[in-house]
Parts: structure tokens; C-alpha cells; sequence
């Protein structure tokens, strides 16, 4: 079949786009992914790709789902990448701690991708890195799109040098960052695996994995010297001898605009490698500094290490960083000037905040002929959304929060839309709604639905199903028919044969455009009654078919 | 440079920012940009910074004032990214807006009373007009502000390099329309 990359070239790629092409030279054999900004984009290249390079691909069930069934192609020998969203972290983690003890065969990488400022992340900042505590993994940081390609190779040859998964994290501003580069060597070698029994490798049954879990952290020591060894965690000299920065990701480049802009020349610390993190490093960059800057994103993880190991070394150092620039929101050319100026007792004039008033912000919206709108269209005319609490889940549906029809009470995380109508519904005389998605019914709704039947709660569940994962691009799930889905699953399992095997009675399916005074009537019937309800609103998303369709273009 | 792209999800914002990236490669130039997707893409607003250098710039982030170039494919659109203009800011927008929930009318005076202050020259070009006119439909608009970009030496990137790009980025078909739109670019 005809490769897409071509050794040599430089292609523009977004962050994404180089940790695909990256795990092609490092010759990747099985991918796992369940959609999610900012790293939706990997999932969907390898989809389009997996056939061209004979890849075994798929979108998972949920992140859990994906990285349990990566690690079992691990354990068999295979090199395996996972990805997912920062939440999508959160889901996995269950599986993700334990895995950090086992010994995969193959190398296994595993990227996460965080969203500060919450770009398009409607629950939290969250900084996944913190996982570190642990999970004692490898995590490296690429800045571009260059060192995302880079860094996925060098991350499975960590991988399968000390038998540990590896972790990538990027945050939107790098998944998401356009810039040239150029094309190694991809060659994919299709084999079949292996599981080859070995307890003490795979098993993490007492009193056996606290030796894993002291074998793990001793291997702390070895990665930091081979990751020193191939040239990682780099330190570029500066003429300002006692003031340092110590840098990692995206904040590593708004420095470097920074102290272009005032033309300043500081020694900088780039950490590649935030576990380990380069410890000896640090010490001996922080010998004769008066002062160190630390740009990074979210929380004040690197500065809080730094602090503990200047303590040692040089216990007067000044550090600056979260404390000037705060922990809210992502970092950007301001803060890191900000930051500089601050070290150098510079004038800094931060562009001043202008007079006038801005014409009102564009909020997302449905699309046109979405067949959501005719779903809230139908709420809105029947409910005084004072008199309702609808529990808001994570999808398109999610627009409803906007004008017009501002029916979203609340939104925790997949799934969660569920768990609150049963607690307010059981604590309350109030009706209450819960919107879930199609592709979130699948990722994480069972227990909850089960839970709802089997402890008897009575909200209304509306299902907007239409029929694909239409917020992060339009990837197929479980529910997706057939005929929208060439490239992957082989089969359809219908959402209305498990609410009938869990009992449920009051369900009724509809088209929410051709129906529209159906749901209506069910809406009305809902509110008389204080019984379980469970309407699925189907209708394809209009660009159901966007993803599959779209030509790769290279 | 400094480009800051703008207009609303779903009129191609992206794909203007990957016609623009194979345009610099051609030239053996560099570039740097930033991207956002998801929710906000649904008929939101949509920004990408793409900034263009002879040599490696660092952030892939246009700072506050710091856009020497703004393309917007919305009035609107285009006076909600003042911030990132100053007196050195060339505009170039097209005269259209389309309304939403909150605001439903939107003039070309609005834009001009926000976004002049912070203007060395604004040029406001029909080319939602042009494209469905010429064309069929205004699909076409962002390609053609793109052309008109060029064929005014606004941008410093080549007719040459635009095509080969636009040929680059789009299938045979929309290719042939978008070089058409691309040309109309000088009759702006």
C-alpha cells in the first residue's frame, strides 16, 4: 500500500502529527486511543494511516479500556503506543499504577496530552505530570513539533531498554503547534506476538510487587545517566553568569522569545525528561546563581524540586516562577518576560490593558442541522428550566449551556451527568435530566445506569446519540453503524439492547428532527410522572461521515 | 511576521494556516503556529497565530500588539482581536458578518469605531461577494484574501509558492476553484 511520509521531506506537522510520524520510525506496531482534545489528532492519523503501514489501530472504549488492551500488546512483545487526553489519564489510571510495575516486552508509550486554560477542556487545568509520585516513569516533555517526533522515538528505545512504559506529555500549545519536520527512516515490521508466561514480570500480586516497586525506582538512577548520555536535559551557556532559567515544554520556547525581545543571553536548563528529572544537573546549574527563573505550565512542580535541591547546594539562590507569574491559566511570552525582567530588575511596560469594549463573544453553537438543536428545541418549549436540573455530561450536547437555551446544570466528566440525577433525584423532590452522549454511553455510563436501576432513582435520561464521537472529529465508537465506519469494528452493538437487558422499561428511541412531538410527549409524560424514563435521541451527526472521507494530504 | 487568523469554526481557518506553512517550506523559509480545536471550533471563534521568519523563531504564541497582519473572514470576528494589533497592524477582512444568538447585526462602522485606533491600514474586500458571484459560493473567501495578501506583497511569500501550496493542500477539484479564488485575490 503507498506510504504517505517520504523519507527526507520536511512536512509542516502540528505536535500530534510528529508524534505519529515518530512512532513510525521507531517502527510501532499497535495503537490505542479514545478521542480527546488535545490529542485527538494522533488517533485520527493513525486511523487514516494503520491500513498504508500495516498497523494494528483502534479506537478504544475508553482510556482504561485502551491502555489495558495496549499493555496486553505489549506484554506479547509488540511496540504499542496509547494516547489520550489528560482526563482521559484520570480514567486510566487504575490500570496505569500497577502497569508501572510490570515489565512490557515490547516498548510501550504512552502520551498525554494537558490543556492549559482549558482550551478546549470544559472540566479543569490539570497537570498530569503529578502522577509521577506514583508511577516512577519516564515522562518526557517535547517543546516543538521536531522534539515530539524526536522524543516518541527516544521513548521507545527507553522503553525497551529498561522494560518500562514510557510517558510523552504535551499540552495543547505543543500537540497543537505547526512548524517544519523533516522525515526519518519509517520502516514497520508486521509480526505477531508472543505472550510468554513470566508471573514476576506481568503479576503484581503481594508481597511481589514492593520488590517491583523497589526495582522501579531504583532504575531512577540508571535513566538519568542514559538519558544524559544521549545528549537530553541540555544546558545552552548565557553571558549573564549568576542568573539561570530552568525550562521545560512549550515555556521553554516563550523564554527564548523573551530574552530575544530584551536581548539578553542567560545559561538555560532545558528539562527534557521531567522524571527523572536531571538532579545533578540541577545542583551544578545552581552553584553560583543569585538567582533562577523556572518557566513551566500549570503547577510548580520543576520550581518545588529546584527549591528542595537548592536547599542543598546553594540555599540562598532567589527562585522565581509561580509566585510571579501564578498558577492559573497557561504560560505565554508575557509571563516568561515578566518573569525576566523581574530576575534582571528590568522596566517591563506589559502591553496596558485598552479602553474599549469589545463587541460580545461568539459562543460555540450547534451546527447547522444538528440534530441537537431539535432536541433542546423540544426541552425548551415543553420545561421552565427553572423548575428542572439537567446534569450535563461531556459532548456536543454541552452547547446547550450556551444561549439560547442555557439547560446545563452542571459537568463534572464522562459520564458524571448520570451519577448526579441519581443523587439529586434520591436527596430531592425536584425533577431532574440527564443528557448523555452516544460515544460517553459507551465510555463510561454502565455502572452508572445500573447503579440508577438497581438503587431506584427516577430522572429522565436523555440519549443524544448521533452515532459517531462528533465533538473531537467525528471518530466511530461502539453504536456507529456499519456504514460510516470502513476502517474499523466489526460490529454495531446497540445502546437500546443493554438498557433492555438492565431492565429498564420506560425506553423509547426516536429520530429528535422527524419526532420532534414525540419527544415532546415524552418530555410531558416525564414531568406527571416520577418514574425512570429513557429516551435515545437519534439522528446521524450531519458530518457523521467528516473523518472518514477526509483525504490525507501530505 | 506575524499573522493572526481569525473567523468563525468551519470556514477553513486551518486549512488557510496549512496552505500558508507549505507556501514557507517551498521558500526554504521557517515558521511557528498555534492552533486551537474541539469546542471551541464549533461555530465559535477560531484563531491560529502563524508567524513566518528567514530563520528559527521561538514561540509558536503572537504576542498582545504584536500581529503585523490580521486575516479575518468576519467583521466581527476581526474587531474581537484588536488586542493583538497596534499601529503597525495591517487588517485585511472581509465585509461580511455572520450573526449569532447574542448580536445580530454587526456594520462595517462597528468593526472600523474598535479596530481603527489600532491600524496602520485596514482594507475591507468583498470577497464572500466575488467568490459567490464568481464562484459559487463564498467557500472560496479565505483563499482569496489570501491571494489578495500576496499579490500586494502584504505577505512575503510568492504567487508561485501560494499555488504550488494550494495544490499542496487540496484535492484536484477544490484546487482548480481555489487557485480561481486565489486569482481573484488581485481584482480585490
Amino acid at each position: 500500500m503507498k506510504k504517505i511520509f517520504k523519507k527526507g521531506e520536511i512536512l509542516p506537522l502540528i505536535g500530534n502529527e510528529g508524534i505519529v510520524v515518530g512512532a513510525l520510525e521507531a517502527s510501532v506496531q499497535s495503537v490505542f486511543t479514545y478521542p480527546g482534545t488535545p490529542a485527538s489528532e494522533i488517533g485520527n492519523l493513525f486511523y487514516k494511516i494503520k491500513e498504508n503501514y500495516g498497523i494494528y489501530m483502534e479506537y478504544s472504549t475508553n482510556e482504561i479500556v485502551a491502555l489495558e488492551s495496549g499493555a496486553g500488546t505489549a506484554f506479547a512483545g509488540l511496540k504499542t503506543l496509547v494516547a489520550m487526553k489528560h482526563f482521559g489519564a484520570n480514567v486510566a489510571l487504575d490500570a496505569l499504577i500497577p502497569l508501572a510495575h510490570t515489565k512490557p516486552r515490547g516498548g510501550m508509550v504512552i502520551v498525554i496530552a494537558d490543556d492549559p486554560s482549558c482550551h478546549s477542556s470544559a472540566q479543569s487545568e490539570q497537570d498530569s505530570r503529578i502522577l509521577w509520585q506514583n508511577l516512577y516513569l519516564p515522562i518526557l516533555e517535547p517543546s516543538t513539533p521536531g522534539e515530539a517526533k524526536e522524543f516518541t522515538k527516544i521513548a521507545f528505545t527507553l522503553s525497551e531498554t529498561f522494560q518500562k512504559p514510557v510517558i510523552i506529555r504535551t499540552t495543547t500549545r505543543v500537540s497543537h503547534q505547526g512548524g517544519p519536520v523533516k522525515i526519518g527512516q519509517i520502516k514497520i515490521q508486521k509480526k505477531k506476538g508472543v505472550f510468554k508466561k513470566e508471573k514476576e514480570r506481568f503479576d503484581t500480586m503481594p508481597p511481589f510487587v514492593l520488590k517491583q516497586k523497589a526495582d522501579l525506582i531504583s532504575l531512577k538512577e540508571k535513566i538519568e545517566k542514559y538519558l544524559e548520555k544521549i545528549g537530553l536535559n541540555k544546558i545552552s551557556p548565557g553571558k549573564i553568569k549568576e542568573i539561570g532559567a530552568i525550562t521545560s515544554g512549550v515555556s521553554h520556547l516563550y523564554l527564548l522569545e523573551s530574552l530575544k525581545k530584551f536581548n539578553i543571553s542567560l545559561p538555560i536548563l532545558k528539562i527534557d525528561s521531567f522524571y527523572p528529572l536531571p538532579s545533578k544537573k540541577i545542583i551544578n546549574f545552581l552553584r553560583k546563581k543569585k538567582k533562577i527563573i523556572v518557566a513551566e505550565e500549570i503547577i510548580d512542580l520543576i520550581e518545588r524540586e529546584v527549591k528542595i535541591l537548592s536547599k542543598e547546594v546553594n540555599p540562598q539562590v532567589k527562585i522565581l516562577g509561580k509566585d510571579i507569574v501564578g498558577l492559573v491559566g497557561e504560560m505565554n511570552t508575557e509571563k516568561t518576560s515578566l518573569l525576566l525582567t523581574e530576575a534582571l530588575k528590568l522596566k517591563y511596560q506589559r502591553t496596558p490593558k485598552r479602553k474599549i469594549k469589545l463587541p460580545v463573544k461568539r459562543t460555540p453553537r450547534f451546527c447547522p442541522g444538528c440534530p441537537y438543536w431539535s432536541i433542546f428545541n423540544a426541552l425548551a418549549k415543553e420545561i421552565k428550566k427553572e423548575k428542572v436540573v439537567f446534569t450535563g455530561d461531556i459532548g456536543c450536547y454541552m452547547i446547550g449551556y450556551f444561549p439560547p437555551f442555557e439547560m446545563q446544570d452542571t459537568s463534572l466528566c464522562m459520564g458524571s451527568s448520570l451519577g448526579l440525577a441519581h443523587g439529586i433525584d434520591k436527596s430531592t423532590k425536584q425533577k431532574v435530566i440527564a443528557f448523555i452522549g452516544d460515544s460517553t454511553f459507551f465510555h463510561a455510563s454502565l455502572p452508572n445506569i445500573i447503579n440508577i436501576v438497581n438503587n431506584q432513582s427516577n430522572p429522565l435520561i436523555i440519549i443524544f446519540d448521533n452515532q459517531i464521537t462528533a465533538m473531537t472529529g467525528r471518530q466511530p465508537h461502539p453504536g456507529t453503524p456499519l456504514k460510516y465506519k470502513t476502517h474499523d469494528g466489526k460490529k454495531e452493538i446497540k445502546i437500546e439492547k443493554i438498557l433492555t437487558a438492565l431492565g429498564i422499561e420506560n425506553l423509547t428511541i426516536l429520530d429528535p428532527i422527524k419526532e420532534n412531538q414525540l419527544l415532546r410527549e415524552k418530555i410531558r409524560e416525564f414531568l406527571k410522572e416520577d418514574k425512570l424514563k429513557v429516551v435515545i435521541c437519534r439522528h446521524p451527526c450531519r458530518y457523521v461521515n467528516a473523518l472518514e472521507k477526509a483525504k490525507l494530504r501530505y | 511576521m506575524n499573522i493572526l487568523l481569525t473567523g468563525i469554526g468551519g470556514q477553513g481557518i486551518i486549512t488557510l494556516k496549512k496552505v500558508l506553512s507549505y507556501a514557507v517550506l517551498k521558500e526554504g523559509k521557517f515558521f511557528r503556529s498555534s492552533e486551537l480545536h474541539g469546542l471551541s471550533q464549533k461555530g465559535g471563534e477560531v484563531l491560529v497565530h502563524f508567524r513566518i521568519a528567514d530563520q528559527e523563531i521561538f514561540s509558536p504564541l503572537i504576542e498582545k500588539g504584536g500581529a503585523d497582519l490580521i486575516i479575518s473572514l468576519d467583521l466581527h470576528q476581526a474587531s474581537r482581536v484588536v488586542d493583538f494589533a497596534s499601529k503597525k497592524t495591517i487588517f485585511i477582512v472581509d465585509n461580511s458578518f455572520s450573526p449569532f444568538f447574542q448580536l445580530k447585526k454587526f456594520s462595517q462602522s462597528d468593526f472600523l469605531k474598535i479596530a481603527s485606533p489600532f491600524s496602520k491600514k485596514i482594507f475591507i474586500l468583498e470577497a464572500s461577494k466575488i467568490c459567490q458571484e464568481k464562484l459559487d459560493s463564498d467557500v472560496y473567501k479565505g483563499t482569496a484574501l489570501l491571494g489578495f495578501a500576496c499579490f500586494q506583497k502584504i505577505i512575503p511569500l510568492k504567487e508561485k509558492s501560494m499555488t504550488w501550496a494550494l495544490k499542496k493542500v487540496f484535492p484536484a477539484d477544490l484546487f482548480q476553484k481555489n487557485k480561481k479564488a486565489f486569482l481573484l485575490g488581485k481584482t480585490l
